[in-house]
């Protein structure tokens, strides 16, 4: 279980998280929504523990062993000078996994057959690819997608889904993610989780069917906010 | 420390600017090397030395300064800080790591550039120019290599602390450029030794010329190993401080 108890960040007078307390349960995906600068990349780093928070962010009750953490975090960064497969090399060198098993992570993403290239000549949507495969490498006990389908075309966005749901999704692990694609979040996540201004406003078991019905749901919560959200 | 230096490593493959570096660290010694082949008929090794020592005063300090702002650089440019900080390893770990291999690395030039300059000799020899050994080869690269010691030491604890707080390259350059000539402007200067480039250079010297030393020898040696070691660990404790310190958000 990952707790995130009182969870609070300020910046420059600025409260970019407000007294955030979550439980996160094994075996769900967890989607968060809110619009641009609501705190979602920052509630993100803060449980990679690189944001000066106050309150607590503990794993059955310890910290968190970022070796058992896969992210992508704002964008896909990789080393531009070295090649697909070298990046996951290094990537599974830095983490010591003794078996990985780059060959099927990269099947996984449709990126084998351009594992020689330099990142250099990579498309923003192949950066993506390999960002999510590189977040699912360690096999790690939490997974946190920040918008993991950005610059995915249509077909993309469908084997992601499909790869979430049917590989990635285990009842051992946390899955998190954040979009701005609600048709996305939709299909995907097991439980909704609005923020907004730097505070959870709604925890809510994924019920709805469509985008539709979600989309009023965001409506009602996010008020003003809608237009951040289209951005 | 041995697996993060490996992974240090496998980051440099194709990078453009080791060849660049190579290229600066050694062109003392290819002007200098030229200049015996083509420019006359007998050469005192201890003069060649010299010529080539000026330059390698000044250029090995900027050489050290680029290449310790690369190494730290590269997690910068790629956007790839905030993954490297992730994987669970203290950040003394990390930066400390990349000091090693930026050390490892400038030795690795010195002992090219020594090899340059002793071919060059070798060169000229073989075409028929006269170079009287007016001092032992051994004692010129003794001192050669006690000064570009000192300097990759000092240098890279300088040039760490200036990379990670401008995340700059070009700042990095250009402080790296005026780096080595106030290094060199402390030369000539009595009190040189306070500075570990200019202590450095003279300390060299020594060894083909004792007369071109401090007026108090003992007393300004150990003032200027004092400064080396003292400069080193404060520059390395700062520029240690600076990576390591917690942002109130990474970026």
């Amino acid at each position: 279980m990952l707790e995130i108890k009182n969870v609070s960040l300020k910046h420059k007078d600025k409260e970019l998280l407000k007294d955030i307390s979550l439980s996160l349960q094994a075996g769900k995906i967890y989607g968060l929504l809110g619009p641009n600068g609501a705190g979602k990349t920052t509630l993100f780093k803060s449980i990679l523990n690189i944001t000066k928070y106050t309150g607590s962010i503990t794993c059955d009750g310890k910290e968190i062993d970022l070796k058992n953490v896969g992210s992508l975090i704002e964008y896909p960064a990789f080393y531009e000078n070295l090649t697909i497969e070298e990046n996951l090399k290094l990537h599974a060198q830095y983490l010591k996994i003794e078996k990985v098993d780059i060959c099927k992570s990269l099947n996984q993403v449709d990126l084998w057959k351009y594992k020689d290239k330099k990142i250099s000549q990579l498309s923003l949507g192949m950066k993506q690819r390999l960002g999510i495969a590189r977040a699912f490498l360690n096999n790690g006990k939490y997974l946190l997608l920040d918008e993991p389908t950005n610059g995915l075309d249509p077909i993309g966005i469908k084997d992601f889904r499909l790869l979430l749901k049917n590989e990635l999704s285990t009842k051992h692990n946390i899955i998190i993610i954040s979009s701005h694609n609600l048709n996305e979040i939709v299909a995907i996540v097991d439980v909704l989780i609005f923020i907004k201004d730097g505070k959870i406003i709604e925890f809510t078991d994924n019920k709805y069917n469509d985008e539709k019905e979600l989309e009023q749901l965001y409506e009602k919560l996010m008020g003003d906010d809608k237009e951040k959200y289209d951005d | 420390m041995i697996d993060l230096l490996k992974n240090e490593i496998c980051k440099l493959r194709r990078q453009g600017f080791l060849l660049f570096l190579l290229l600066l660290a050694t062109f003392p010694v290819i002007l200098g090397g030229a200049r015996t082949i083509m420019g006359g008929n007998e050469f005192e090794l201890s003069k060649l030395f010299f010529f080539a020592n000026n330059q390698i005063s000044m250029f090995f300090p900027v050489t050290i300064f680029i290449l310790v702002g690369s190494l730290f650089y590269i997690e910068y440019k790629n956007g790839t800080y905030i993954n490297y900080i992730t994987y669970g390893y203290s950040k003394t770990k990390l930066f400390l790591s990349k000091i090693i291999l930026a050390n490892l690395i400038g030795i690795l030039l010195s002992i090219l550039t020594a090899i340059i300059f002793s071919f060059s000799i070798v060169v000229a020899n073989k075409i028929g120019v006269n170079i009287i050994h007016d001092v032992s080869w051994t004692s010129l690269m003794i001192g050669y290599f006690i000064e570009t010691i000192i300097i990759i030491v000092v240098t890279n604890s300088i040039g760490a602390i200036v990379i990670n707080l401008s995340r700059s390259m070009v700042i990095t350059s250009i402080l790296g450029v005026i780096y080595g000539f106030v290094s060199a402007l402390f030369i000539g200067m009595d009190f040189g030794y306070f500075v570990s480039g200019s202590f450095a250079y003279r300390l060299s010297m020594y060894f083909i010329d004792a007369t071109s030393y401090y007026d108090n020898p003992e007393k300004s040696t150990i003032i200027g190993i004092i400064c080396v070691i003292a400069s080193n660990i404060i520059f390395l404790i700062v520029g240690m401080n600076i990576f390591s310190r917690k942002k109130t958000i990474e970026r």
